[in-house]
């Protein structure tokens, strides 16, 4: 269990913390458009048979009237790199041979960083808000936002901090599709 | 499969959502890494990853997500909208695993978007760890049928 913060406990929300809280990142245009072959790549990675994501004729039977795509899928556009950008991979190994596999590589639109002593970080749960399922053809606009910091105190006594970062997810025509929010420990 | 309907009028609070199995293996984890552009080492590499202290590559967290999409969307059928969908990873998954979904509803309304349906699910592997727990969707229904 955990609590929020005493007063003899030394606060690690401090204010540049909380002024993190409603930062946005640039508004960015994904590398690519959903497309079928996606959609197929996808689906078959999750092992998701659903011939609302393949056959049309079966997709033009249910409400929506055409094939569709699993919205949490258009979430993993933001981690494009575009062709004209350093090449991801590339740099990572370059910096450090014994790369995670991203090293410190700045993915487009990323947010700055939170300034905290705190470096661990744990995941503390994930969100999707759909609002409307993309369709193949979309191409993708997504803004990342500092959604809430909040401060907790562990079983140790020591204070660490939940930060949620919430993702909104645009189409072509402006059509809100869905919005993620991660949020994790950082101890 | 998510071809069967399901009428909004037919469900009731403690309807189980139906269970759903998913056996990982590396080959399929390397696909999901390939299919969302996610390069990290921890996910494939088998040396990297016992180097880290793990007995071997695990499963993406963000994959769960799509497990129970699949869950509760293949359970609705194809006319219901996967409105909000939450969940929490707690025990790594690792190649070799046979992961369940499970769920439950817990709340049952009629609005007039349509239908809301909640439900409370999780993910148990073969040994009843709960690997992701707590979990939960909210599902929208047309409210005249489900197809």
């Amino acid at each position: 269990m955990t609590q929020e913060a005493q007063p003899d406990t030394q606060s690690v929300l401090t204010p540049e913390v909380k002024a993190m809280i409603g930062v946005e990142g640039e508004l960015i245009e994904s590398w690519g458009t959903v497309d079928v072959e996606y959609l197929r790549r996808f689906t078959q990675a999750v092992m998701d048979p659903d011939p609302r994501y393949w056959d049309e004729d079966f997709a033009k039977s249910t409400h929506y009237g055409a094939i569709i795509v699993p919205p949490i899928m258009v979430s993993y556009m933001t981690q494009r790199i575009r062709p004209e950008a350093e090449d991801a991979i590339t740099e990572a190994f370059k910096e450090n041979p014994m790369s995670d596999g991203i090293g410190s590589v700045k993915r487009p639109g990323e947010l700055p960083s939170i300034p905290t002593h705190l470096v661990r970080t744990l995941n503390a749960g994930n969100e999707i808000e759909v609002y409307q399922y993309p369709n193949i053809g979309d191409v993708i606009f997504f803004q990342n936002r500092y959604h809430d910091i909040r401060e907790r105190v562990g079983r140790d006594g020591k204070a660490f901090l939940i930060i949620t970062r919430e993702i909104t997810y645009t189409n072509q025509n402006k059509d809100l599709l869905c919005i993620t929010r991660q949020s994790s420990i950082r101890r | 499969m998510a071809a069967q309907i399901r009428n909004f009028q037919d469900i009731q609070i403690g309807d189980e959502i139906t269970p759903l199995l998913k056996e990982i293996g590396i080959a399929r984890m390397m696909a999901y890494g390939a299919a969302t552009w996610d390069f990290i080492r921890l996910h494939y590499d088998a040396d990297y990853a016992r180097e880290l202290g793990f007995e071997a590559p695990f499963v993406d967290g963000q994959m769960m997500g799509g497990f129970l999409a699949q869950q509760v969307q293949d359970w609705a059928g194809p006319g219901a909208f996967l409105r909000k969908l939450a969940f929490r990873n707690r025990v790594m998954a690792y190649p070799g695993d046979s992961l369940t979904c499970h769920g439950v509803v817990t709340e049952v309304s009629s609005t007039n978007e349509g239908g809301i349906v909640e439900c409370d699910l999780w993910i148990e592997n073969q040994r009843g760890e709960k690997v992701v727990e707590p979990a939960s969707a909210q599902l929208r229904f047309p409210l005249q049928t489900g197809g």
